[in-house]
């Protein structure tokens, strides 16, 4: 089995094994991270095929020593929220599916998280969210990275990226309380995050 | 020990990759932990988005389109910036050391003291020698042309060249 580093060296001097290799161990983390940006898998597949191509040709650039992972996500990002702004009315104006089919996340059991539920509901509320604000929340609280990561990743300063996070946090709150009151508990509806007023 | 890890923990820093997919595992499947997470901030439920994975099929036919959109050919190192100046740099080098040979292969050697540098005009000497470089850069190669008078020398570095 080869290690990471030694595919990505591989694949820079021009292997295509190697190279397919990488994008099979790199292309569900791309694939989420566009999607959760982009809002659907089909976009987020289109984007990840650039971002792949892109890998290619930049491959030989890359310096060892470098964080691989920050890189790609780096890719990813600028591509996603150039699809985005590229869809333009598409992406931000067209309703969205209510049904959590697209996502193919089956039916939950009981006590389980509506995983299907939640991804319609980001997927709606994230409109709100400007590319940044978006991009930020979806590294920081879905991909789980550290906020010092993502300010690499965006190429921002980690006080940027927390202003980010702030205002990503209170829209998605809002958006919840307003459009999926059942998934926020009795105890904080009605309750205006941040002192805000409607 | 609490049979419940704190799900709090999800909003803050500092969990490992491990330990975050343990906790997310376990709060997908416990309503408490959930109703804990939310009531800490409803928009840290979309965290557990972050089990969702792309359907598998879609996973495959991206490889497949992912190979199938390379250009053909074997692909070397592209030239990085760094590395194209250095030949940049190694082509003027070389070529200020052609000018100098084509120089002096048309001039008579110096006999003498200072006063026999002069060129006689009698001695036949290259036609005035023109000096230039032109960088191509289409999208597999770059080219450096280099221009010495009636001499035309052409370095490619082509990453999709297979010799």
């Amino acid at each position: 089995m080869h290690d990471e580093a030694e595919l990505i060296a591989a694949a820079a001097a021009g292997d295509r094994s190697a190279f397919d290799r990488l994008v099979r161990l790199k292309r569900e983390r791309v694939v989420r991270v566009a999607c959760r940006i982009t809002g659907n898998w089909e976009d987020a597949l289109d984007v990840a095929q650039t971002v792949f191509l892109k890998l290619w040709h930049g491959l030989g650039r890359f310096q060892p020593g470098r964080s691989f992972d920050t890189w790609l996500h780096r890719i990813t990002v600028n591509a996603a929220i150039d699809q985005v702004r590229s869809s333009g009315p598409r992406g931000l104006v067209q309703p969205l599916p209510e049904s959590g089919a697209a996502d193919g996340i089956a039916a939950p059991a009981a006590e389980e998280a509506d995983l299907a539920l939640l991804a319609s509901a980001f997927r709606r509320l994230a409109h709100g969210l400007a590319p940044k604000q978006r991009t930020a929340f979806v590294l920081r609280e879905i991909e789980g990275l550290e906020v010092a990561e993502v300010a690499r990743v965006m190429g921002v300063a980690e006080s940027t990226v927390r202003n980010h996070l702030l205002q990503a946090r209170r829209v998605l709150r809002r958006g919840l309380e307003r459009d999926y009151p059942e998934l926020v508990p009795p105890a904080l509806r009605g309750t205006l995050p941040d002192g805000e007023s409607s | 020990m609490s049979e419940h890890p704190d799900p709090t923990r999800l909003g803050r820093e500092g969990l490992d990759p491990p330990e975050r997919a343990a906790l997310l595992a376990h709060v997908a499947r416990c309503a408490a932990c959930r109703g804990r997470l939310a009531a800490e901030d409803p928009s840290l439920l979309f965290s557990l988005l972050g089990l969702v994975a792309p359907p598998p099929d879609a996973l495959e036919r991206l490889s497949e389109r992912v190979l199938a959109a390379l250009p053909p050919g074997a692909r070397g190192p592209r030239l990085g910036r760094g590395r194209l100046v250095g030949a940049l740099a190694a082509a003027i080098v070389l070529a200020a050391v052609l000018a100098g040979v084509l120089w002096r292969s048309g001039a008579p050697a110096p006999r003498g003291g200072p006063a026999a540098l002069g060129r006689p005009a009698d001695v036949a000497r290259p036609a005035a020698v023109g000096f230039g470089v032109e960088i191509h850069a289409p999208e597999s190669a770059q080219l450096i042309d280099l221009s010495l008078g009636d001499t035309q020398l052409i370095l490619i570095f082509d990453e999709g060249l297979e010799l």
